[in-house]
């Protein structure tokens, strides 16, 4: 099998601001599976989540230069992420798909009426991303990494247990934690 | 589908924790391993052992392992005379609590109980822990460890919480506390019930044999950061170095690694930054737990830095059979094994010594 050369993440930056095509090439071969698994785990469908791989690429071309990401992973995932909940919306989504963001949708309902009030209260959406940050730095380590695999990577809880080694329901009960410190936290700031 | 303002939210989190959360997890299968060769080598040395030791010495060495929280964390020094036992069930609609050791440092306290629902039922529920330290609230646990080795069912599980508290609140060798659990249906948010455990317990000992030591010590990184190490404190259940990080480099980790004099390998990682105040504690994941001997005299450390750039990003994906309607074939993450977060990380500045005796 041909052992293929991995760049490093500022050798692909680097070729996007020299214009070089082949820093799509690079993208893809690091990044490409990464992309694809955050795509498919909101639309389960092979097509359209290849479609927002693509699109990722272009936004990633046309955005980088000016933009230098300093974690490309992140910066890519990010792009994919909001594409592929874009095509969720837009499109009608498989039944597999419907489901398991219904899911998603009911366990952060409180969240996502505490997140509505504070936006109404002119709270910036910046300002919650940062106590967002915040937030998920207090929490510990493993609690982090379910409430992010779940809410960021929309993982199945399934996938998530089986992450961690854990009971589906111990990771119910992390996710309902971090829910409930979150929504204090929130109020706290304001919020209701 | 209308749109998720908390999704579209959450998906600006830093990018360092997307990083974070996209590579492997190691944290607790590997100390679970740890602990489960500990258990296990523990089990073959008093089976060959037994007969050529006096009753008393084979008492002793079973005791070593017979505290739940030693054998939990894998702790191999003796810590009987720090754990205070207190074995006291409580049952309620099916869900029996059993709060079986408790041991306190006065900065921590840890707590083992273990939870059990009669088996035909429903998994086990949430619990929900409170404490309160002399008449103090404490709040919810800040770590929760798991059994992990013989968590196989979903009606039983054994762990350990750990809380931290002011030590402000320690007034005497003796310490009451107080520990509410709740029980918790997750779906429907309703109460099953409520336990309570109210003890003394005692922290003599162990806040005896805890070392607290004065740093003085300046690392300096080439990205122009300085840390400043204050304080160290070490005892058999933790270990803290406090201090000051000025001009951290955002986005880089950092780690303090050595050995102590008899060779056994430590790593302290970050538990809190609140610029420019810095915590690190013993990484107890990758190791087993407070791996450094009682018998050592000093420990060298010294400071790593890992940049994003030289983090291990063991990336790929493996897509199984996908059923396009509704197939139970989960495609999943993939990763390498044997590896550790602080990889890649290079040494910064001069390794140095705390004097441990």
């Amino acid at each position: 099998m041909e052992e293929r050369e991995i760049m490093e993440d500022r050798e692909i930056v680097d070729l996007y601001w020299r214009r070089k095509e082949c820093a799509v090439w690079e993208t893809e071969k690091k990044y490409g599976k990464y992309c694809f698994s955050v795509a498919w785990n909101i639309l389960f469908c092979k097509e359209d989540s290849e479609e927002c791989v693509n699109d990722t690429y272009l936004a990633a071309w046309n955005s980088i230069p000016p933009k230098r990401p300093a974690v490309l992973s992140a910066f890519l995932g990010k792009i994919t992420r909001n594409k592929a909940i874009d095509c969720f919306r837009k499109k009608s989504a498989g039944k597999r798909a419907v489901f398991h963001m219904v899911d998603i949708y009911g366990e952060t309902e409180k969240l996502e009426t505490a997140f509505v009030y504070s936006l109404e209260q002119k709270q910036e959406e910046k300002e919650l991303a940062e106590m967002l940050n915040y937030f998920l730095h207090s929490l510990r380590k493993a609690d982090r990494d379910i409430f992010i695999r779940r809410y960021w990577y929309l993982d199945s809880i399934k996938a998530v247990a089986q992450r961690h080694k854990y009971t589906e329901s111990r990771v119910k009960s992390s996710l309902f934690r971090s829910r409930k410190k979150l929504l204090k936290l929130l109020e706290k700031r304001g919020g209701k | 589908m209308k749109d998720s303002i908390f999704l579209k939210v959450f998906g600006e989190i830093d990018d360092e924790l997307i990083a974070e959360a996209a590579r492997e997890w190691k944290e607790e299968t590997i100390s679970k391993r740890r602990a489960g060769q500990l258990a296990a080598c523990a089990v073959m040395v008093l089976l060959l052992s037994a007969a050529l030791l006096n009753y008393k010495d084979v008492r002793a060495a079973w005791e070593k392992f017979t505290t739940k929280i030693g054998e939990m964390f894998g702790i191999r020094n003796d810590i009987t005379e720090y754990t205070n036992k207190i074995e006291k069930s409580v049952t309620k609609n099916g869900v029996t609590i059993t709060l079986k050791e408790a041991v306190t440092d006065g900065e921590n306290l840890w707590i083992v109980y273990s939870a059990r629902r009669e088996k035909g039922g429903d998994s086990l529920p949430l619990i929900i822990n409170n404490v309160w330290v002399n008449e103090a609230e404490v709040g919810e646990s800040q770590e929760m460890y798991s059994e992990g080795l013989r968590r196989d069912s979903n009606w039983e599980e054994t762990q350990i919480c750990c809380f931290r508290f002011d030590e402000s609140l320690i007034k005497s060798d003796f310490v009451n506390i107080k520990v509410v659990f709740k029980t918790m249906e997750i779906e429907t948010e309703k109460i099953l019930g409520e336990y309570l455990f109210n003890f003394d317990i005692s922290l003599e000992k162990l806040k005896s044999a805890t070392l607290e030591l004065t740093l003085d010590e300046t690392v300096r990184t080439e990205s122009g950061g300085e840390l400043k190490l204050a304080k160290f404190r070490y005892n058999a259940f933790d270990s803290t170095i406090k201090g000051y990080f000025y001009n951290m480099e955002g986005g880089n980790d950092y780690f303090l690694k050595g050995q102590d004099s008899l060779g056994n390998q430590v790593q302290y990682r970050i538990r809190n930054y609140n610029n420019p105040e810095i915590e690190f504690v013993l990484d107890t994941s990758l190791l087993g737990h407070a791996q450094i001997s009682p018998e050592a005299e000093y420990l060298t450390l010294q400071l790593y830095e890992l940049t994003p750039d030289n983090r291990k990003t063991p990336i790929y994906y493996e897509a199984t059979e996908i059923n396009e309607e509704y197939g139970e074939e989960d495609a999943g993450w993939v990763y390498e094994e044997g590896e550790s977060p602080a990889d890649g990380a290079d040494a910064v500045g001069e390794a140095f010594r705390i004097k441990l005796k």
